[in-house]
Order: C-alpha cells, then structure tokens, then sequence
C-alpha cells in the first residue's frame, strides 16, 4: 500500500477521531480525507498527474491536506521553506518548475512586496491576490468549490513505485540547492519500516516538531495518521522556545516527539524540563545529527517511560539504520548508529569501493529506500553513486559521503565525513553553498567558510572574504546581504573582512592557515569559544 | 540594581553584535521575531550574552516568545528575573 493510501484506509475506519490539532483548529480524520481528495480531484480537473505543487506554506492541517491531495493526485509537493530568502526560494521554484503555488496566511505577505515571476506557474491557491499576471489565482475555497457534484467519481491515477512522490530541497555544494527526488516506492520503504518498528496506536498523540520542509515529519505524518493517531502541528514560536515547547509537551501529553538532538538539548538546558518531566511521553526519536552522549543521559532520566531511538539516514534514502538506546551506549564517546532497517542494504567500502566486512568504510546504501538522484542535476547525482555487487546482483548504490564502523557485533559506530558537508543545528550545509553565496556579495574577491565543531549546535560558521573592490564594506553590510540570499542556519556567525586571503605556494586559499587565525580570533573571546570542542 | 530603561542599551548592543545590520537603528520598540536572523542560535546567544553581562541566570519558566517581542520585552525580562533574584 502506498503512504497516502494507508492514511486514506485508516481515515475511513476512524472518520470520527482527531487526525490534526493546532491550536484551535481540529481536523477529525473525516475532514482530512474528505478535504485531501477534494483537493486531490480539484487538481486533476485542473492540470495532469505529475504537476508538481509548491507549499509554500506554513504547517497546518491544510498543508498536510494538500500533501495528502498531491500523492493522491499522483502529482509531486514540493515544501518551501516558509523564511526561505526570496532568492533562494525563487531558484528552488524554477528549478521544480512547479505549477500550482500554494500561499498561506504567513507567506503571501512576502509575495505581494516582492512577487517574482516564475516562469511555470500557471495557478496559485492564495488567501489574497498577489502582483502576479498571467496566472489564475484561487483562493483555498474557491479551490475546493470547483469540486461539483456529479464529479466525484473522477478516478485517480496509478500510482507506480516510480511516480516521484514529493521534493525536498538541500543544500548543494555549486551554490544551487539540489532537489532530492523522493518516489512513493522510496518513501513506502520508510514508511512500512517504521510502521512495523513503532507500535503507535489511535491513542498516541504525536507532535509535528520539525519543519515539513525537513524530511523527519514523513514519519510523524504518514506513519502517526496510518496508525490512527492524533497529530499535534507545532507552530514555529513554539518549536523556537524551549520553554513554550515544554509546556506544549507537558500539557498536550504529547507520547511521540521526533526531533534533531539540538532541539531537545535546547530543551533540557533552557526549560523547566530541567526540574520536570515528561511523563506522557512513550517515544523519542532523534535524527539528523549526533546527540552527546552526556546531554542524552540526562534527558533520558527525565522521560520515565520513553523508548528512546538514534535513527540515521541522509534525506536521500531516509532512515537507514537505528538504534534503541540503552544505558550502556551512554558511557561510550559517541552513541552508535546501529544496525540497518530492514528495507535497506547497507555496505561500508573502501578507498576502491571494496565491499568491507568487518572494520571502517564508508556507508553506501541500496534498496527500494535510496533516491533516483537531484532533479536537473545528473552530475551531482552522477557523484553519489556507484554500482556493486549486492546479494548477487549489481546493484546502483548511494554514496552518503559518512564513515562508518562495523564492530564484531555488527553495530555500526559513526567516525565522521569525506566532503565538506556539515550539520548545523540538524540542518546540512554544504560549505560550497555558503562559499558561493559570499561571492555572490557586492564587492567580495574572496570567500572561505569553516564549520567548528560545538558541542550544542554540531557545528557553527565562520567565514573570511577578501573585499578589495569595495570600499566601506563592513561586515553589518555583508552580512544583512547574506541573509538575503541565505536561510539563516546558513549564514556564518562572524564574518571576517581581509584585503586578500592567504595563499598556498601553488596559489591555493590557505586553508589551514585561516582556520589557525580563526581559533586565535575566538579564543580572543572566551564565551563565544567556549562551547566550541577544539580539534586538529 | 538596573531598571529596563537603563537596559535597553545594553540590549541593542548585543543584538547589534549578534545580528549585524544595516537597516533602521534598533530601538527599544523594534520588532525581533521580524529580524532576518532571528532563530533558535540568536535567541540562546543573546541569552548568554545578556546573562554573563549582567550575571544573572534567568529562570526557564519565563522563557516564553512574549519575553523576545521587543529589546524593551528582553530588558524586562531581565529586571524581572533581577528583581525575584534579590527577594529570595
């Protein structure tokens, strides 16, 4: 069964159970199933299966109506980030060449003071009409209003394993953020896995914590609806304070939270949970970066009853391996990742992409899980992968880029990375991508980013540019035009103006050189440094 | 002791400094949650910086998104958590 069928069989047993809650708002199964294949039809007599929609749009029960609509439609979302700098969001919708655009209450502001004109849209759903021409605009009713009678039997289209299911954008390393093709074959992979592993019921109440944009609510959505639960949308104030986002848990009773280990470290250190608990809570799942071994224990010893899980997996394939933490793991350095679900082929290879029995290599993953590549980018997708031999047959593989080792248990244990990908804050950034976007600054020759590792966030940036050209460049001024092109989480903490940057004798950037001068310019500031874990 | 209009400088400074721009000089009225920038990194490290300045540890409870609206909101937060810290 596909992800959105199962949520459509479940609706249909339980019509009158909550399927969604934010604040006021309360959706019974009923209403989302009924909305989700107004939608869904509304589409289809509108354009063909395939289109693909932008949501560029907040969370809310109407969101995930519409994500529902589109599967069932056989047509592809494409979550925006809604903070997404206008530039950046304008490159991802040209890139998916999407034609419907989906606004809200939240986003449609920013459309009307700086519409852009995408070359594909031919339809945006909008609460109010934006500067846009040439592209009919409805509102969400008026949307739903073309479903006339006697057109309900409209038939939706098959879906195939292959039918691309949903985008979700990331960072690349040319400075153009790379759309990474999920197909309902891939996110039925994930979705059975974690439906077998995580015995939910209609009585579990799961928050939606991270951004729909992110890849970790496919599991509160598709699983959390499949098994008949209640879905808590965390709005954005409330995920950004900890304190807020504690008594949302506490008072919701909230029994599966999913999140990245920034989130909930946030939560331990700067909320009342530092005196309470959480004793509602049957489930915490992490991903997305590795969480302190230190930080980890304490929070387990304020959930007193939760099963807590470290589940691993880059957005290209999802979850790949998993863990159910148990008191032993919290004395070693770092916590495992674990052993592989049981959708997914996993291998550690070596230099010469020799397969690695027992020992380190690097995590290459194939299976039903693992992404057909980047939309328009076949050399970025080229790079990922490799073919091997896999129980017998050659099999297209996915290169993550992680290190791993497999102990004599078969536990495998994170060692680091081979590319300058980084987390920050459970987010990836590629390094190439922020490097781009300083030389995209007025005025800037030069650019060089570095990620400190830091014992909350993962890591922080840095960045130096050489501003020879510009006269009265400041880093206020580069920075602010940063922040324009770049979601936040990207943009350095400091920048660093220099005439020039150091060089190699083959004329390289010095990298290591501004990397020592970096340390020395921190260490000048014992707060800002002091989170910071120095290495080689 | 410290009142908030005695703050709010200190307040500006630091947001300044973690969120360097060039648009309107903050007041003590500006909006935060519409700074370009302003996301769970800037939050803790105004908290920091606020508290190692003023050597103050403010208390989880009162750290709700009403006490960020403003510079003013942050600088009373910090006489509030002043003024309960000296009652006990």
């Amino acid at each position: 069964m596909w992800i959105h069928e199962r949520v459509f069989e479940r609706a249909w047993q339980q019509p009158e159970r909550t399927a969604i809650l934010l604040h006021q708002e309360q959706w019974t199964y009923r209403d989302l199933a009924t909305k989700a294949e107004t939608l869904a039809r509304s589409f289809l007599r509108l354009f063909e299966p395939g289109t693909r929609v932008a949501l560029h749009m907040t969370k809310s029960p109407q969101t995930v109506a519409l994500m529902l609509a589109c599967l069932r439609a056989g047509m592809t979302y494409i979550p925006i980030d809604p903070r997404c700098p206008v530039e950046r969001r304008d490159l991802m919708l040209e890139d998916c060449q999407a034609k419907i655009l989906v606004l809200d209450k939240f986003t449609c502001p920013n459309w009307c003071a700086q519409p852009s004109a995408i070359s594909s849209l031919a339809l945006v759903i909008s609460p109010q009409k934006i500067p846009l021409a040439a592209v009919t605009q409805l509102s969400f009713e008026e949307l739903l209003a073309t479903d006339t009678p006697g057109t309900e039997g409209d038939p939706y289209p098959t879906i195939m394993a292959n039918t691309l299911a949903y985008l979700l954008y990331t960072s690349g390393s040319t400075g153009i953020p790379k759309g990474v093709q999920i197909t309902h074959g891939n996110a039925r992979a994930f979705v059975d896995w974690a439906y077998e592993q995580f015995d939910l019921s209609i009585q579990d109440r799961v928050a939606v914590h991270a951004p729909l944009h992110f890849d970790l609510p496919v599991f509160d959505i598709y699983v959390g609806l499949a098994k008949g639960a209640t879905l808590y949308l965390v709005d954005e104030q409330t995920a950004l304070f900890p304190e807020a986002m504690y008594r949302f848990l506490f008072t919701q009773s909230i029994t599966v939270l999913y999140a990245v280990p920034s989130a909930l470290t946030a939560l331990l250190k700067r909320s009342s949970l530092r005196h309470q608990n959480l004793p509602a809570l049957r489930y915490l799942l992490y991903a997305g970066e590795e969480f302190h071994p230190v930080a980890l224990r304490t929070l387990l010893s304020k959930m007193l009853k939760a099963r807590v899980f470290n589940l691993y997996g880059p957005v290209e394939t999802n979850v790949v391996t998993y863990l159910e933490i148990q008191p032993e793991y919290l004395d070693l350095p770092r916590i495992p990742l674990g052993h592989p679900t049981s959708t997914t082929n996993l291998l550690l290879v070596g230099e010469h992409l020799q397969i690695v029995e027992e020992g380190e290599g690097e995590i290459v993953i194939s299976g039903p899980g693992v992404t057909p590549g980047y939309l328009n980018q076949p050399e970025q997708t080229e790079a990922t992968r490799c073919m091997l031999l896999v129980g017998g047959s050659e099999q297209i593989c996915y290169r993550t880029g992680d290190f791993a080792r497999r102990d004599s248990d078969g536990l495998l244990h994170f060692l680091g990375r081979r590319d300058s990908l980084i987390k920050t804050r459970g987010f990836r950034v590629e390094i190439g991508d922020v490097e781009a976007a300083l030389l995209k600054l007025t005025g800037v020759d030069e650019g060089a980013v570095f990620a400190l590792p830091h014992t909350i966030y993962t890591h922080l940036l840095y960045g130096f540019v050489a501003v020879r050209a510009r006269k009265n460049a400041s880093e206020a001024f580069l920075l602010q035009e940063l922040r324009e092109r770049l979601p936040s989480y990207m943009c350095p903490q400091r920048l660093f103006l220099r005439q020039e940057l150091p060089k190699t004798s083959t004329g390289k950037l010095a990298r290591r050189e501004l990397q020592d001068e970096l340390k020395s310019l921190l260490l000048e500031n014992k707060e800002e440094v002091s989170k910071i874990v120095h290495s080689n | 002791m410290y009142t908030a209009t005695e703050l709010i400088p200190s307040v500006c400074d630091i947001i300044s400094r973690l969120l360097p721009s060039t648009e309107v000089p903050l007041t003590e009225a500006t909006s935060l949650p519409r700074l370009q920038g302003f996301d769970s990194l800037f939050i803790a490290n105004l908290l920091e910086s606020l508290e190692t300045l003023l050597e103050i540890e403010i208390e989880p409870a009162l750290l709700l998104p009403e006490a960020f609206e403003t510079p003013q909101s942050v600088a009373e937060l910090f006489v509030r958590s002043q003024n309960q810290a000296n009652s006990k």
